[in-house]
């Protein structure tokens, strides 16, 4: 794992930092929430959320979408079409808990990531 | 009572009731325990008192199969045995130990933990641990700084281990063996042979040799072999001449199911602050008790994995860390030098720790599943008494490989569950269809199961209280006798089916 700048991302329940995107589309808000994975951002680098998402999306291309990962993440369209961002980030805790409870988890470059989460860097990584 | 066999006069013949074959954590404990019975014990040790290498060279042999350590560096040919350099650790089997497993061929003892468990006070009072006591509860009462991480027990759970300073058998017990009336300790005394009756069903006598070119002959009414799980297969296998295959060997099970404990880094855990790792970090020489990340018996069960527990050490430490299959290449003062290796290499490497976190290597040991292709056979070469030497073919299988990474992908699961962090594995486990296994590949020094115990004649060696099966009497002492490895350190148990053995004889020779 590289390290070179920490994404600082609060806690769901304080404001989020928007992560730096180049995308000429801007993602929506739900977009960019559910783009940032709350406790990996703490351990890992931009890049390294970046790269995990391209490893995740090579191991399950059929995700490869972006629209498909919203979707995937969301689960429902209150979340989709939600506006409030610690409403989405503790929804997305929740199901990354819930995830790694049930044994819903991926291995991707030798981490044991919840599904939700490492669809959080895959997602990152394609509107990045 | 204490005779150098060197200056015996040839061809004595050494005469008592019990004859224990070898001094090592089996048979002194042993031979402890018949101290002012009224019954006259013979202790045969093949070395002296100090490391002699001509005595060890006995030991050597080849290895085939994974690559293992040198068979002459596993264990020490001397009073005391191969507690000379143990590290101490004593740890208690679980219950799923003894059960079968249906996904693990050949598990299952013909006893259960409930018979073991007695022992284990008094075993622990000859590697001086204790109290018999290993629960988290107790250590934490104890110490309230200790705190097990707050995971779900049904899933990964604190196992402890208590450690022995260590006790090496050869000083603390010479002097008590040496002053014990009844209990005659024959130094430089090799079994290389064993006789039988015209049946092959009881034992006369065994014939000790030794490099001085002394031949003696000991008799006993009961005979119980105690040298390690690798000579016990090699004294059984070598004993063919009323036996073609060697003794207590019809079924072909003698030297088989040989079982290391794979001692392997498998990943690193990455904790968020405040982590309480107390509990999990030990300071060798130090710390009386620490834990380890066990998997329960459900997620064993539920995933048909191999039983296995994790230690935690600082990753930056525990990245210049070379391996134990590197490190541990020589017997004498083994467990000194490797410490000092280790530590040599213990500067700390520069890793990139976000701030908030603490990182620390996974370090597993697993048992092995019993393989009947892994096993101790006899050389035609032969050693300097004339014996074949004793040749292990170590083999590991997939089941090994999918057991460490599911171990370690269940702790990540529960550590991520309850948010402390994160796992990741090490690359040689990444790949669920690569079944090959890394150059620092390594076992723990635990020779196991060469002599497994069954009910049942035609599938293992010695019956549930460690006799040879359809020999009236001869018995096998120590970790050879068991049908599976546990995820612990073999010695506590060993001794404390040792003690069994012995309360059983003892009871037996009563009744005779």
């Amino acid at each position: 794992m590289k390290r070179r700048d920490f994404i600082q991302l609060s806690a769901f329940a304080t404001a989020a930092v928007s992560l730096p995107l180049l995308h000429s589309c801007s993602p929506s808000l739900t977009e960019q929430a559910m783009s940032q994975p709350l406790f990996l951002s703490r351990l890992f680098d931009e890049n390294t959320i970046k790269e995990t998402g391209k490893a995740y999306l090579k191991k399950v291309s059929s995700e490869n979408n972006e629209d498909k990962l919203v979707q995937l993440l969301a689960g429902n369209d209150n979340i989709i079409n939600s506006k409030d961002e610690n409403a989405i980030h503790q929804y997305l805790d929740k199901k990354i808990h819930d995830d790694f409870e049930t044994g819903n988890t991926v291995l991707v470059k030798g981490w044991v990531l919840a599904v939700t989460e490492a669809r959080q860097c895959a997602l990152f990584s394609l509107i990045r | 009572m204490h005779i150098d066999a060197r200056q015996l006069e040839n061809n004595s013949l050494i005469e008592g009731d019990i004859c224990i074959i070898g001094a090592g954590a089996a048979g002194i404990s042993m031979a402890l325990e018949w101290i002012n019975t009224p019954y006259k014990v013979i202790l045969l040790e093949g070395g002296g008192f100090e490391y002699d290498e001509r005595v060890q060279e006995l030991y050597a042999g080849k290895e085939t199969g994974q690559r293992y350590f040198p068979l002459k560096s596993i264990r020490l040919h001397y009073f005391g045995g191969t507690t000379g350099h143990w590290a101490g650790w004593c740890a208690e089997f679980d219950e799923i130990d003894f059960k079968k497993r249906d996904w693990i061929p050949r598990s299952g003892w013909p006893i259960t933990l409930n018979d073991v468990k007695p022992f284990y006070p008094r075993a622990q009072k000859y590697v001086e641990v204790g109290p018999d006591d290993f629960t988290v509860a107790h250590w934490h009462q104890k110490d309230p700084t200790l705190k097990p991480f707050p995971l779900n027990e049904n899933k990964v759970w604190s196992k402890m281990w208590q450690f022995s300073p260590p006790t090496r058998f050869g000083t603390k017990y010479r002097d008590t063996i040496v002053n014990a009336h009844n209990v005659h300790l024959y130094t430089y005394a090799n079994v290389v042979d064993i006789t039988a009756d015209e049946n092959v069903s009881h034992i006369k006598e065994v014939t000790a040799k030794n490099y001085a070119g002394k031949q003696h002959t000991v008799r006993a009414k009961y005979f119980i072999l105690a040298c390690c799980s690798v000579q016990n297969a090699r004294v059984l296998l070598s004993a063919n001449k009323q036996a073609p295959k060697g003794l207590g060997n019809d079924y072909d099970h003698v030297g088989r199911y040989f079982m290391e404990h794979l001692e392997i880094k498998t990943g690193s855990v990455w904790l968020a602050d405040p982590a309480d790792v107390k509990l999990y970090m030990m300071d060798f020489g130090v710390t009386k008790a620490r834990a380890e990340l066990a998997i329960s018996e459900k997620m064993q069960t539920q995933f048909k994995i191999l039983n296995g527990t994790s230690s935690l050490s600082p990753l930056e430490i525990a990245e210049n860390q070379a391996a134990f299959i590197e490190v541990w290449t020589d017997e004498k003062d083994a467990m000194q030098k490797s410490m000092k290796k280790l530590d040599s290499n213990a500067k700390p490497k520069h890793i990139n720790i976000p701030k908030g976190f603490k990182a620390y290597q996974l370090f597993t040991r697993m048992e092995q599943a019993p393989n009947p292709d892994s096993r101790i056979t006899l050389d035609t070469e032969k050693d300097s008494l004339g014996m074949p030497r004793a040749k292990l073919n170590w083999v590991l299988t997939p089941l090994e490989k999918n057991s460490l990474r599911m171990i370690n992908t269940i702790i990540g699961q529960e550590v991520g569950r309850a948010s402390m962090g994160r796992v990741k594995l090490f690359d040689y486990l990444q790949d669920v269809n690569d079944e090959s296994w890394p150059s620092f590949t390594g076992g723990g020094w635990h020779h196991m199961g060469t002599t497994r115990m069954s009910d049942d004649p035609k599938q293992g060696v010695v019956d549930a209280n460690c006799k040879l099966h359809n020999i009236s009497n001869l018995y096998v002492a120590g970790a050879s006798c068991y049908v599976t490895a546990s995820a612990v350190n073999p010695t506590l148990t060993l001794i404390s089916l040792t003690i069994r053995l012995s309360d059983h004889l003892k009871q037996k020779i009563k009744n005779r």
